[in-house]
């Protein structure tokens, strides 16, 4: 009480002086303060001392904090950090009631003791406790870069939408996402590896894990540039792809974690929706499991976006591509045209075997079924401006059971790298089609296929940086096929039939290698062994092709400073034999290839390629007389069918991680010789697309870019992307030679802003343009534009809302155009952290048809699809975590 | 401004590549501040000096320094000296040097065993080192609260070398560090400035860590920390002439004018 009285006093007494001079007023507030502590201190003081110390080891824990507070309290009324000795001393005035000391330090449980406000010696015996960050805003820099490595803060790109890793990814400058497939590009190159901690778990199957990661288990995003998967050749040859790697939190690293279970159930006709996914990434096991079906119209297929990275031998032929056309996809957001019954297990497993090897299997089972109802109508321009027209309806059934699987063996250290693959794949695909024009047709279309492969591969590398290099590829495919047609009444010239065959393959490929460094220039020498064997038995004919190659491979690479260029001179000998209605083949074929990348600084890269190659036709091309669908037949009656292509390309690529900004556009042209020429009778609906002797040359250019970038104003993205192309070719038609060219330009720009608090906003438009131009005579451009928007709202803590709309413009004749909306919303309600509950109103204007034309060579064709009417859906989520 | 800033990203370039390094200790906690400034005291216009001023914390040695400067350098470092040069005198990255160019050169080493601070400066103008004490900073904790992304942080006051700061430290990240030479508060300072707003340090982000605290400066000759004061004060009145005592042979077309802001330790004469 006296302290207060006396403090006020003073301070009436320093009033007085402020009046004189400001100047004093400090000093003697000082001098006064002190006075007043000193008596403060003659008062009443208590000190409070002792140590602090880790409970375990007994260690002082020097730098730990003690503060007192009032009971229960947070504020600190005084407070002291530990010297060297773990020591601490704190000095009160005036306290009667009782108090709390803690002491805590990083990595230690705090420790509270109650004590009474007197002097006193308390030691402190810590715990230690992991110490866990908070989910917090405060996160790393948006991009950093070092060396190859463009590391992308995943917190920075999180908007509170997303829910998935590809949500995300694809909001960061320079990495693109396929909507579809989940497939990776960065600058425009796919990548050639998926990493999750630094393991291959999914292998080219990457998506399944971007489409259900859920984002808050996401740490960092890394891309490292040319990526070189095998850690014996890391300094010895590059590559132009990159890799991406998912870092994980703390929190999630070792936990199940995933989407969880998912269970929706909705209205009209009934639909379902069920899904369970849970992954665990620890640092010797990581696991993938998921099932899902539903009958809502979401693919929940899983693609492998390696599969395009095949052997290089090894000419693969897709034999449902062989028939055309049974099932065709709209240009449109694929959930709104697919009418499906889906159901997809899928279990994967690696298991860190040692340091550097693991052992991963992968199952996939697929059971779809699905519906598609769409009409059609083909322009054939016949030449001196007579066109044929042809409508036709298609109800298409498409029933197939898919299983497939894969053990693989992976050992990669800096000496050695060795791999083993042994996959295999049955497949069950029948598909039934109902065609209603002037006549009614049933097709039936059966494919049971079945393959099992195995790629084995082995690298050593020396002290000397000398490398040794053994690779066979073996693949065993079979694929019986079977087509049925009715016709009735029969018209058009159209006819009954059924055709079955039975398709077999065996191929193996042999590579050995050795390869050696001088200074920077890193020379191999490849010899290699391949043979391919088909055979196609329809029973009344049957074809049988043999194809043998030896082929010699030197190449050369230079990594210099700005420079990295590599060369490669494949010559191999091929010998082609077979059964009578085979042409045969003997001879050499070179395929040069040339590549230079200069990189001035760190931000661009520019390089040119260029390269030759031959396609020396496959066992289909000979396949004379075969029938595609009921109205088109196939027939070969050309010399052997080489094609001979060359390709030249030049782009830049610019990244700026400081700026986020990244861009890249590239040019290329391309030049195909093949020694044969298409040629397309129209007779009646009856369309045989045959193949005669005669060289024909198509020319293409093409041009592409993209830019993106991240603005720290309103939480901004931006994206263009664009393309122009132009290609010539020819074609018989009738028995007239007819040249015609193919223009298009697209151009897709987009952005997502947030508007309001926390209310996003995301917009994209797509325009496009292409027209033909048939024996110089310039066809009208067809015009199409797509909008998308998304729209989040946070209505809230927990509920939010989120409305979709597509708008597309279509041109269906010359001077007709459609507009079409789309348009859903789903609102979500957080009951948990856990458990959330959605409901989505899809297709709100009950759309039902989808139309829009195309020019294909020498048609005009105009589709339209039957689509998704309006439904509700009501959906619960557990999470994982 | 372009050619001061070339000059002084490769003087920078050339010093890295004479220093011996040291391991001083294991981090275990990184936080990353911004660092904002204000850059006219008249028209009170401020600019955010660097986005990533890191704080490394281990047991024994912490560590404050320009992030950005060391990954401009780790850039640099990748290329040849004639792409950095190609790449410092193409006029399209003039943001770079920008950016860059204008981080902040010092380095603060803390030894909390020693209780000693070495300062390390790789720009004034030329590579020097300062040793003292670690300053006391007598601290006020007052009542007050606020939210910092989820961090309940508590305010203090201290007078520290002739500004007055408020600081805002959070007690869930129990620690005694902050950035550049603040400490001695029972939690990380997560906010700190003067109180005329003239130097402002926020953490932006944190992060559990094994990362080596390296000392890099070991060959700078050693100053007193008043020549280093007056050198900094001499930089910011007399830019010009301090770029022509830098050692290099400067021509210029025009003359930077003077800094209209003062030293953060202003009262060191």
């Amino acid at each position: 009480m006296t302290t207060k009285l006396s403090s006020v006093n003073l301070f009436c007494a320093a009033d007085f002086f402020i009046n004189l001079h400001k100047k004093y007023l400090k000093k003697y507030t000082v001098i006064l303060l002190l006075l007043q502590a000193i008596c403060c201190d003659a008062n009443a003081q208590a000190v409070f001392s002792g140590v602090v110390k880790n409970a375990r080891t007994g260690e002082l824990l020097s730098g730990a904090n003690v503060t007192l507070h009032q009971t229960d309290s947070d504020n600190i009324i005084a407070w002291s950090i530990c010297n060297n000795k773990g020591e601490y001393l704190i000095k009160i005035n005036g306290q009667s009631d009782s108090l709390d000391l803690r002491a805590a330090y990083l990595g230690y449980a705090e420790q509270i003791i109650r004590i009474a406000p007197q002097s006193q010696t308390n030691n402190f015996s810590l715990a230690e406790k992991e110490f866990v960050l908070k989910e917090s805003k405060i996160t790393a820099p948006k991009i950093r870069a070092y060396g190859d490595t463009v590391s992308y803060s995943a917190g920075q790109f999180t908007r509170e939408q997303d829910r998935v890793l590809t949500d995300i990814l694809d909001r960061m400058p320079g990495v693109e996402v396929n909507k579809e497939t989940g497939g990776i590009k960065y600058q425009g190159t796919p990548v050639n590896r998926f990493y999750v901690e630094n393991q291959n778990l999914m292998d080219g199957r990457y998506g399944e894990v971007s489409k259900n990661l859920p984002v808050d288990a996401v740490k960092t995003v890394e891309i490292f540039e040319n990526h070189q998967p095998v850690r014996a050749l890391q300094d010895i040859s590059f590559s132009e792809q990159a890799a991406i790697n998912i870092k994980l939190t703390d929190k999630a690293k070792g936990k199940w974690t995933g989407n969880g279970f998912t269970a929706g159930l909705g209205l009209s006709p009934l639909l379902w929706r069920a899904e369970f996914s849970a992954m665990r990434f620890a640092p010797d096991i990581q696991t993938y499991v998921t099932y899902k079906t539903n009958n809502t119209g979401q693919d929940i297929k899983i693609y492998n976006n390696f599969a395009s990275i095949q052997i290089i031998m090894l000419n693969e032929t897709n034999t449902s591509a062989f028939y055309s056309p049974f099932i065709s996809s709209p240009n449109i957001d694929k959930k709104r045209s697919f009418f499906n019954r889906s159901h997809v297990f899928s279990i994967n497993n690696l298991w860190k075997t040692g340091k550097e090897s693991n052992l991963r299997f992968n199952i996939d089972y697929r059971n779809e079924e699905t519906e598609q109802e769409s009409a059609q109508t083909t322009k054939y321009f016949l030449g001196n401006d007579s066109v044929y027209t042809y409508s036709e309806k298609y109800e298409v059934n498409n029933y197939q059971n898919k299983i497939s699987g894969n053990l693989t063996y992976t050992k990669n250290d800096a000496r050695m790298f060795f791999e083993n693959k042994l996959s295999a794949e049955a497949d069950w695909q029948k598909i039934n089609s109902t065609v209603t024009s002037n006549s009614n047709i049933n097709q039936r279309l059966r494919l049971p296929g079945f393959e099992i492969s195995d790629e084995f591969k082995i690298i050593a590398r020396t002290a000397k940086k000398r490398t040794y290099h053994f690779t066979s590829n073996n693949k065993f495919n079979s694929q019986p096929q079977e087509l049925l047609s009715s016709i009735s009444p029969q018209a058009n010239n159209l006819a009954d039939f059924s055709q079955i065959a039975d398709i077999k393959t065996f191929t193996s490929a042999n590579i050995l290698a050795f390869g050696h460094s001088i200074k920077k220039v890193n020379v191999n020498y490849m010899a290699g062994y391949d043979f391919r064997i088909d055979g196609y038995d329809a029973g009344n004919e049957i074809f049988r092709r043999n194809e043998h190659k030896i082929d010699f491979t030197p190449s050369l690479s230079y990594q210099g400073g700005r420079l990295r260029t590599s060369l490669q001179l494949p010559l191999y000998y091929a010998n082609i034999s077979g059964s009578d209605n085979i042409d045969g083949f003997s001879g050499l074929v070179f395929e040069p290839s040339l590549r230079f990348t200069y990189s001035p600084g760190y931000f661009w890269e520019f390089y040119a390629s260029g390269n030759l190659s031959s396609d020396l036709g496959s066992i289909y091309d000979a396949v004379s007389g075969v029938m595609k669908n009921y109205r088109t037949q196939y027939v070969f009656d050309g010399a052997f069918p080489r094609t001979d292509k060359a390709v030249a390309a030049f782009g830049i690529n610019y990244k700026n991680p400081i700026k986020a900004l990244f861009a890249y556009t590239s040019i290329s042209y391309g030049n195909i010789t093949s020694a044969n020429t298409g040629e397309q009778i129209i007779n009646g609906a009856q369309i045989i697309n045959r193949i005669i002797e005669g060289k024909n040359k198509t020319e293409s250019v093409s041009a592409n870019g993209y830019i993106s970038k991240i603005f720290d104003w309103q939480r901004c993205s931006a994206k263009l992307n664009w393309n122009i192309s132009e290609s010539r070719s020819q074609q018989i038609q009738n028995s007239m030679l007819m040249p015609f060219s193919n223009f298009s330009f697209l151009l897709n720009p987009g952005f997502e802003i947030e508007t309001f608090a926390g209310q996003m906003l995301n917009y994209s438009i797509s325009i496009s343009a292409l027209r033909s131009t048939v024996q110089n005579i310039k066809q009208p451009f067809m015009h199409s534009l797509k909008q998308n928007f998304t729209y989040y709202i946070p209505v809230a803590k927990n509920i939010n809302i989120m409305i979709s709309g597509e708008h597309l413009r279509n041109q269906v004749s010359v001077n007709q155009y459609v507009n079409m909306f789309l348009m859903d919303a789903t609102a979500r309600y957080k009951i948990s952290p856990k458990f959330e509950l959605a409901l989505s109103w899809n297709n709100i204007f009950d759309t039902r048809e989808y139309s829009y034309s195309s020019y294909n060579d020498l048609y005009y064709m105009s589709y339209s699809y039957k689509l998704r009417p309006m439904n509700i859906l009501f959906t619960a989520n557990v999470q994982l975590r | 401004m372009k050619k001061i800033l070339i000059l002084t990203a490769s003087i920078v370039l050339f010093y890295m590549q004479l220093n011996s390094q040291e391991t001083l200790d294991t981090a275990y906690l990184e936080c990353s501040y911004t660092f904002t400034q204000m850059i006219d005291t008249i028209t009170q216009k401020k600019s955010v000096r660097d986005v990533d001023m890191r704080l490394l914390i281990g047991a024994k040695y912490s560590k404050f320094y320009s992030h950005r400067l060391f990954s401009a350098d780790s850039i640099l470092k990748t290329m040849t000296t004639d792409e950095q040069m190609f790449m410092l005198s193409n006029g399209g990255f003039t943001d770079f040097i920008n950016k860059y160019g204008s981080s902040e050169a010092y380095k603060v080493y803390t030894n909390h065993i020693e209780n000693k601070i070495t300062q390390t400066d790789m720009r004034a103008p030329k590579n020097v080192l300062y040793k003292e004490s670690v300053p006391k900073q007598n601290w006020k904790i007052l009542s007050e609260i606020k939210d910092f992304d989820g961090y309940k942080c508590q305010k203090a006051t201290c007078t520290f070398r002739g500004r007055d700061y408020v600081a805002w430290f959070t007690r869930e990240i129990p620690v005694k560090e902050g950035p550049w030479k603040f400490n001695g508060l029972p939690g990380l300072i997560v906010k700190v400035h003067d109180t005329q707003e003239h130097y402002d340090f926020e953490l932006s982000y944190i992060n559990k860590i094994r990362k080596k605290i390296i000392f890099e400066e070991k060959n700078y000759p050693e100053i007193t920390l008043k020549d280093y004061i007056k050198v900094c004060r001499y930089k910011i009145q007399h830019p010009l002439e301090y770029l022509m005592n830098s050692g290099k042979n400067v021509r210029t077309t025009f003359s930077p004018d003077p800094k209209p802001y003062d030293v953060m330790e202003r009262d060191i004469k």
